[in-house]
């Protein structure tokens, strides 16, 4: 049972940082959160403001927004990274964080070795890896690439093994960010079915993207975040198209 | 010196070693945050696992260093038991107490990094005044406060003891468990308050 459910989330950073005197400072935020000045002339960025979101079985959310919108950290907040200021967090399910695509990877080691690396590091056990190697092996496609050392690949093929690795991870909920991008047409084609059939056994899914191609064809709701408030919430086209008009782009 | 060989190289051997260990406890366990930022931006597991994680790999070296003074010991015909047994409770009064400096340490560090450069600094400064390299006994007038008021000289000796057979003194046991108990006093709340933070200053 997948559920995640924000109540009233804000978060905010204290950051260590004097205004500097030399730059005045303008009114224009196209990008990052909130900032202010707390006590002692710290920074203060709000990164999420007074956010409430359930998602519940099925759900493939979307996250949109400008850079520093806040989609990041909202995804950290899931996965039980960042605890937020104020606000009730309720998540439900077995998380798999897919954050950062070099986590868990010795580069030393090889293709192989690092599935099981990784794949331990993401909460997998040994009995449980080594009846699944060999599965992630081939969705990988990567063949005999698997027995050199991972320094000796490029992003792609990096990017499709730590992505091969952290979807065969038995969870509930897959929290992705930016990161079936790397990947050629081929991959993305075999990312999006794997992806498909996670939402098909109604297990929840939420994924960061620029791509709007990429959000179409995997997510059926988006959130559009600005400056850290939720701006639009609902289906994926009608939010992507409240994007586009706010950027004046065409959205395609 | 004025003392045998056969006494001063196991004496030498052995401390170093142990000296190596609590080294290598303090520097690593006040990066036991820092080092792991990608871990700890990624993976909801409590932070306390990078302390061990640490702990159990210098666990490991200390085996593979152990292998020297095996050696010492078989030439200078020093015969550890039974005295050695008492390794095992000092052994874990170590690790406890490496566990409440790592967690004090790693979180200062992470929060204001400069610490990370005065650590190591600290702890060269604190080899040559702890009875490692010459023994404790010899120390005369003010110098016996390095002996006296030197935590180090505690924790090495109530290792270096058994490891050489003896039993250590009754002293050596009651600092050692106090300033266990006083670190973990210390530690425990400061760490509880600020733990949820160290996501956000790695």
């Amino acid at each position: 049972m997948a559920l995640i459910k924000l109540e009233n989330i804000t978060l905010e950073f204290p950051v260590q940082a004097l205004k500097s005197d030399r730059r005045r400072s303008s009114d224009e935020r196209p990008i990052g959160g909130q900032l202010s000045s707390g006590q002692s002339g710290h920074m203060i960025v709000r990164a999420l403001d007074q956010l409430s979101l359930t998602l519940g079985p099925g759900d493939r959310l979307a996250l949109l927004g400008h850079n520093g919108a806040g989609k990041t950290t909202l995804l950290r907040v899931m996965a039980k990274l960042y605890a937020p200021t104020h606000g009730r967090v309720t998540i439900q399910g077995r998380v798999a964080p897919l954050l950062n695509l070099g986590f868990g990877m010795d580069m030393d080691s090889t293709g192989y070795d690092n599935i099981f690396i990784r794949g331990l590091f993401l909460g997998m056990s040994k009995a449980e890896l080594k009846k699944k190697a060999d599965v992630i092996a081939e969705f990988s496609e990567l063949g005999d690439f698997l027995d050199l050392p991972m320094r000796t690949y490029s992003s792609g093929m990096r990017a499709r093994l730590a992505f091969a690795i952290s979807t065969h991870v038995e969870t509930d909920i897959l929290l992705l960010d930016e990161v079936v991008a790397t990947g050629d047409a081929r991959f993305f084609k075999k990312a999006n079915e794997k992806l498909e059939s996670f939402a098909r056994d109604s297990k929840l899914l939420v994924l960061a993207s620029h791509s709007n191609k990429v959000l179409r064809e995997l997510c059926n709701k988006a959130l559009l975040l600005e400056h850290g408030r939720a701006k639009a919430f609902g289906p994926i086209e009608e939010v992507i198209e409240t994007y586009a008009a706010s950027t004046g782009t065409d959205g395609k | 010196m004025g003392r045998p060989m056969s006494e001063y190289v196991p004496h030498l051997v052995t401390g170093y070693m142990i000296w190596a260990f609590l080294q290598a406890l303090v520097i690593e366990g006040k990066d036991s945050f820092v080092s792991n930022a990608a871990a700890i931006r990624e993976i909801a597991v409590p932070k306390t696992v990078y302390v061990y994680k640490a702990l159990w790999k210098n666990l490991i070296i200390l085996a593979f260093n152990s292998l020297v003074y095996v050696a010492a010991l078989a030439i200078f015909q020093v015969w550890p038991f039974p005295g050695i047994v008492l390794l095992l409770p000092a052994l874990a009064l170590v690790l406890l107490n490496g566990i409440w400096v790592a967690l004090l340490l790693g979180l200062i560090n992470v929060r204001y990094r400069d610490l990370g450069q005065l650590v190591p600094n600290a702890m060269r400064l604190a080899f040559f005044v702890t009875p490692i390299l010459w023994f404790p006994e010899d120390a005369t007038g003010i110098r016996t406060i390095f002996v006296d008021f030197n935590p180090f000289y505690y924790f090495i000796e109530v290792l270096r003891a058994p490891l050489l057979g003896q039993a250590p003194h009754s002293l050596i046991w009651f600092v050692t468990i106090a300033i266990t108990l006083l670190g973990w006093g210390i530690a425990v709340p400061i760490y509880a308050h600020w733990r949820r933070r160290i996501a956000f200053w790695v």
